[in-house]
């Protein structure tokens, strides 16, 4: 009799043991950011703290923990493809999020399309990011998106009678100049665009003053260059209005600008002062790990990780791709930006947009 | 020695071995950027290793390549393998207008220009937008090779199965131009370029065929990287892969055959394998660059132990065999004077080099040009072969002037200058620089040489006999195989000859050939000298051995600061006032010289 | 329109100095030893590098922060000599195995300073305030560089007409074998000319990089350039050099007018090219080996 019950006694503890030991199998997902730059490095801070915050919370599927694989992609499609192999056939992982370029982002898609893998895609605007496939997602607005709210804002608030243009030499920075011709016509007096790789504007801004404009429009993901350009606006007395196109402006660019970026104005899609619980632990959470304030790049990072353990959670899952992406687009997820849902080619929808200015050195909601 | 069927047998087993040696996709793709890469890197080899000539911008092949077959594909919908081989032209293209400016350029100067015509063409794909959608890149569907199904191989293997076809047929190619006397003509290019050109090599055409070939190769290798990136964006053409292409090369040695490919798999194959290394890869492989330059010019394969590395071996003499007919027969031609020149004038920034210097040269004469250092005997030379263009004056070679022509083509004719110090490519063996002399006189067509047909193979024999026959003439078939360097300076001056024999000339110019030589060397030197006139060459000898000029010449020309001063029988010139007057400035045993 | 010409010309001038001092350091290590040194574009870089540490980590003054970059890149223009020229030299492949070497040195440096820095554009704060002169607007630090280019240049114009250096430094350019015979130390002039190469590209780069944003990637970028520069200006010759970088300063910012920064880069190489194929030995004549 005794010999049964310390039988069962030892047959229950094994189970038990080895049901925990299986619970304590971290999920791995993967996250790939040129973390060389320092927007990558943006975006993948912000993965990190997500990954903390559901760790600190006990895990997802009976307390397993997150585990993040990361990758560099520098910029580069050959890169982005590698690590997205390396995550599928080495790592055995088929959970890839993050990112910040839409080229390697469209590389990335392929492959992952190709291997029935899911990708929330972080950063990328660019519109092919999210075509024909149930396994991709976007977080970030598109240019369309922005548009929408934007352009009613600079017609009707702005008023410009002169605008000109300065946009890097990308799809987006073109995709921006069409748009903006599209909106005013002949009210544009100057387009131009300058290379990833230009440290030089003097030029640039020359031609714009010499065009008379009134309001200048600035549409650049790098930091480091519209900074300098409003810099260098500043310094050539430059009087016209400048407007920073929505979804890139952020503190460190208004810092690069320095004093000459007080009275420029924008909008996106976060700010960090949104009051709601969550992003109130999240700044707290990336504050205390980084001693920064989180802004866009970082929250969109946050939330590429978030929502597919999230969604892992609710789906039960870890493994199937398809369960987990189903699972996503069937629900909406609570996020630092409020609620998210997709759309059904994987497009994340939030609220409005949000008006910005700088004031006195910060970036901050416009007075209405 | 390795020969070409072995390496196409080679590289078609382990072609068809990929499917079973190497299972995850993921390997499969990083071995196959490797032989890409190592396909690059061969091509770059071409010119780096053979030719001698560094190249900072090897990159403008490959994204040419890359950027070819993308637009092809977007543009007009073709299949991408289909439209693959066709991205050899646009390499061809390039790479002979490169070859012409490697002609006018050397060193630094061609180093700079392949580097600004990659940074030219990246700018260009940069920025033309609405063909190329600029830094956002082209974005190119790849379908499934046709067999890949049938033999149940998934997209990465069949990939790199093909990957390795081709880097067998690029390695054969390569393995039998080396072999040939295109090849043989690019290590003269590289060694002795002068000396090419007067042993009737053109150089020009040589080096536009090497660079040719090899954007052919890189461009191709650029193609074949599509399946591997899917996008193709302007910083193929960046100094990154520049760089890693160079420093592949070097690494695995420049101027072996194998060597590049193993380093361009090393060096994709090694940050894969190693993360940490991967953050730092360019970094690191520019520390090894430097430590190999530093350390081993000869890059890792020169550790390999030598029977690794082919050397050519001269031939057994075949018994009986009395070898080609070295010299034309004397009666070619028909004017008895086969060499007029008249009223020669050459000047350098106010130094009169030749002042109107006329003479003639009769068929089968040996006439010898003498005078005090600095009479402009070597300028004279130069004139004659075709190196200097002359300020004014007339050189007629059998009838018909020769001025403004290539050196190689006035060899073709039949005049053959050597040289005052031994130009000869030090680090071939004897017989091998004979044999790259046998260029003019059996010349070989590329593609022959390319696929090695049996027409190639008759005519590559004759080219071994006409070099053993060239040895045997100057006594130097023992010699064969030792390297040229390690010969004495005496057998080294006669090497030179016989080079210039192989061409079969019908004049020689012997610019200096028993400087340096002791008696007895000397004595050799003139019994030789006196063997190839009796055989019915024509020969103008310039020296300062007045003793054996005196002796074996049949007549005498002088200068002195440029100008003829006298010219006639070695009785006659050795008794004329002039002439003592222009040597009594000199040593005294030269005017004893002359009386005795 | 004219107004905007006239303030690109007064632009371009000023970058064209920071060109021309580069181009000089490159002439100068080519005419006395003859060889190319590929690495000198990062000694600029590492010169504004050297300049954003002091401004930024140490606080220093913009003005104070100067001299400091010159000196580390008088440190590293003879560190760079001592491991990469200098035992090379007397190679008979010497000089093609100097253009490897500092072609791999170059690539070091870059790559050491994307991985300890990062590849981030920075700014640095150099001569404040603005000047309008009609309708153009030349910054402060723009004023600067004018000027001191030009202090550098006569310095250097000096140092080699009037001091004992300068004679053994035309003496070595001329012949290394006749200098050696008359008993100057050939590898001592060498070294202490490398150092004054790359103190003056090191200046350069501390100079321009408040004017056009300091980046890791900034020496890649004026290599090149200086390369158009001393090819069109002549290989060796150092009023060529001068010259031919305002020039070609003026042109790039001219050209910039009408065509985006890209292509008016991609005009300019093509000069190189244009220049190599026809005239190697640049306006002034001065051939190179």
């Amino acid at each position: 009799m005794r010999s049964i019950l310390r039988a069962a006694l030892l047959a229950a503890a094994c189970t038990f043991a080895v049901s925990a030991a299986h619970a304590q199998d971290p999920v791995r997902i993967g996250v790939i950011n040129p973390t060389k730059s320092l927007v990558g490095k943006q975006g993948q801070q912000g993965a990190v703290v997500a990954a903390e915050m559901i760790n600190a919370d006990g895990g997802i599927l009976g307390g397993r923990k997150i585990e993040l694989v990361s990758y560099d992609t520098n910029f580069l499609p050959n890169e982005g493809v590698a690590a997205t192999q390396r995550l599928i056939n080495q790592d055995k992982i088929r959970f890839i999020t993050g990112e910040i370029s839409s080229t390697v982002a469209l590389a990335v898609l392929q492959l992952a399309q190709a291997n029935g893998a899911l990708f929330m895609a972080a950063v990328p605007k660019h519109p092919a990011v999210t075509s024909g496939y149930d396994r991709v997602f976007r977080l970030n607005s598109t240019t369309a998106m922005d548009a929408k709210d934007f352009d009613a804002f600079l017609v009707e608030k702005i008023k410009p009678t002169k605008v000109a243009v300065i946009a890097e030499n990308s799809d987006f920075g073109r995709l921006t100049i069409a748009g903006l011709k599209k909106l005013f016509g002949d009210k544009i007096v100057a387009a131009e665009t300058y290379e990833m790789t230009q440290n030089d504007f003097n030029t640039i801004v020359t031609k714009v003053k010499g065009s008379g404009a009134d309001v200048v429009c600035l549409a650049g993901s790098n930091m480091e260059q519209y900074g300098n350009i409003l810099r260098v606006a500043a310094e050539l007395k430059l009087t016209a209005k400048r407007c920073v196109m929505p979804g890139i402006l952020n503190s460190e660019g208004v810092r690069i600008a320095g004093p000459a970026a007080d009275g420029a104005f924008s909008a996106d899609i976060y700010v960090t002062s949104l009051d709601n619980p969550l992003n109130k632990r999240f700044v707290e959470a990336y504050k205390a790990k980084y001693n920064e304030l989180p802004e866009k790049i970082e929250v969109l990072g946050f939330e590429s990780v978030w929502i597919v353990a999230k969604a892992m959670d609710k789906a039960k899952d870890a493994t199937d791709p398809g369960k987990v992406a189903k699972t996503i687009h069937d629900n909406s997820w609570e996020t630092p930006r409020g609620t998210v849902t997709f759309e059904k080619n994987g497009q994340a929808v939030a609220g409005p947009l949000i008006n910005l200015e700088v004031v006195q050195g910060k970036l901050v909601p416009a007075k209405q | 020695m390795t020969s070409s069927p072995f390496i196409l047998g080679v590289g078609a087993v382990l072609a068809v071995a990929i499917g079973f040696l190497v299972d995850s996709p993921y390997f499969a793709s990083v071995l196959a950027y490797g032989v890409v890469l190592g396909i690059f890197s061969l091509g770059l080899g071409l010119t780096l290793g053979r030719m001698g000539y560094v190249t900072f911008g090897h990159a403008a092949f490959f994204g040419l390549g890359a950027y070819a077959v993308a637009l092809l594909c977007v543009e007009f919908g073709l299949s991408y393998w289909a439209v693959l081989p066709l991205a050899l032209l646009p390499g061809v293209g390039l790479g002979v207008l490169v070859g012409f400016v490697s002609a006018r350029l050397g060193g630094a100067y061609f180093a700079i220009a392949t580097l600004t015509t990659a940074e030219i063409l990246r700018l260009v794909a940069a920025n033309w937008i609405d063909l190329t959608r600029g830094p956002m890149g082209i974005l190119v569907p790849v379908t499934p090779l046709p067999w890949q199904e049938a033999l149940g191989w998934n997209a990465s293997q069949a990939y790199l199965s093909l990957l390795v076809v081709v880097a067998a047929i690029v390695l054969a190619l390569i393995h039998n131009l080396n072999r040939s006397p295109l090849g043989r003509a690019w290590v003269a290019v590289r060694e002795a370029p002068d000396l090419a050109e007067s042993l009737g090599i053109p150089t020009v055409r040589a080096r536009v065929w090497n660079v040719a070939l090899s954007g052919a190769i890189a461009s191709l290798a650029g193609a074949l990287v599509l399946p591997k990136i899917f996008v193709v964006t302007p910083d193929l053409f960046g100094v990154a892969n520049s760089a890693t292409g160079l420093l592949a090369a070097i690494l695995g040695g420049k101027a072996t055959l194998l060597g590049p490919l193993l380093g361009g798999i090393v060096f994709a194959v090694l940050p894969e394998t190693l993360r940490f290394v991967d953050a730092a890869r360019l970094a690191i492989f520019a520390v090894i660059l430097l430590v190999v330059v530093r350390l081993l010019p000869g890059g890792i394969v020169s550790l390999l132990p030598s029977r690794l590395r082919p050397r050519i071996r001269a031939p057994q003499p075949v018994a009986g065999d009395a070898g080609p007919t070295l010299f034309p027969a004397a009666a070619a031609g028909t004017a008895d004077e086969l060499l007029q020149v008249s009223h020669l004038r050459k000047s350098f920034a106010g130094v009169t080099a030749t002042q109107d210097v006329s003479f003639t040269v009769r068929r089968g004469e040996l006439v010898g040009l003498i005078g005090p250092n600095g009479a402009g005997k070597t300028t004279c030379f130069s004139q004659l072969s075709g190196f200097l263009a002359p300020d004014a004056g007339q050189i007629a070679f059998d009838g018909r002037s020769v001025i403004g022509q290539a050196p190689h083509r006035i060899a073709a004719r039949g005049m053959v200058r050597t040289f005052q110090h031994a130009a000869l490519a030090r680090n071939l063996s004897v017989y091998e620089n004979v044999l790259t002399a046998t260029h003019l006189a059996l010349p070989e067509t590329v593609l022959a040489s390319a696929l090695r047909l049996p027409s190639f193979r008759r005519r590559e024999a004759e080219r071994a006999r006409l070099a053993m026959a060239c040895l045997a003439a100057l006594d130097l078939t023992a010699r064969a195989d030792e390297m040229a360097q390690d010969l004495p300076y005496g057998e080294q001056k006669l090497l030179a000859i016989a080079m210039a024999l192989a061409t079969r000339p019908r004049l020689l110019l012997l610019d200096e050939p028993a400087a340096g030589l002791n008696q007895v060397e000397a004595a050799r030197l003139a019994d030789v000298l006196r063997m190839l006139q009796r055989a019915g060459l024509t020969l103008v000898v310039v020296d300062h051995n007045l003793k054996m000029m005196m002796a074996i010449c049949d007549r005498i020309v002088v200068l002195h600061h440029g100008a003829l001063i006298a010219q006639g029988t070695p009785a006659e010139v050795r008794s004329h006032p002039e002439v003592i007057q222009a040597y009594l400035g000199g040593q005294d045993d030269d005017v004893a010289e002359m009386r005795s | 329109m004219f107004d905007i010409l006239l303030q690109q010309i007064a632009n371009g001038l000023s970058v064209g100095m920071g060109y021309a001092l580069v181009a000089l350091g490159l002439t100068l290590i080519f005419g006395v030893l003859h060889v190319i040194n590929f690495s000198h574009g990062e000694t600029f870089m590492i010169g504004g590098l050297l300049t954003l540490i002091a401004t930024t980590t140490l606080g220093l003054p913009y003005l104070v922060a100067l001299p400091l970059a010159g000196l580390g890149g008088a440190v590293l223009g003879l560190a760079i000599n001592w491991i990469s020229v200098r035992p090379l030299l007397p190679r008979r492949d010497g000089a093609a195995d100097v253009l490897l070497a500092t072609f791999a040195v170059s690539i070091l440096i870059h790559q050491a300073v994307i991985m300890l820095w990062g590849p981030t554009p920075a700014r640095i704060d150099g001569v404040p305030g603005a000047f309008e002169i009609g309708p153009v607007v030349l910054t402060g630090q723009r004023l600067f560089v004018l000027a001191a280019g030009l202090a550098l240049l006569v310095a250097l114009e000096w140092m080699l007409r009037r001091t004992r250096f300068g004679v053994e430094l035309r003496a070595v350019a001329q012949s290394q074998f006749a200098a050696r015979v008359v008993g100057i130390n050939v590898d001592r002039v060498n070294g202490v000319t490398f150092g004054i190469a790359a103190v003056v590209a090191a200046l350069g780069g501390a100079l321009l990089s408040p004017v056009i944003l300091y980046s890791a990637s900034m020496g890649q970028v004026v290599i090149i350039k200086a390369f158009v520069v001393v090819v069109i200006g002549g290989m060796g010759s150092i009023t060529g050099a001068v010259a031919c970088g305002l020039l070609v300063g003026l042109l790039e910012a001219v050209l910039g007018l009408f065509a985006g920064e890209g292509i008016a880069t991609a005009i300019i190489y093509s000069l190189l090219l244009a220049m190599l194929l026809f005239r190697p030995q640049g306006l002034t004549g001065k051939r190179a080996r």
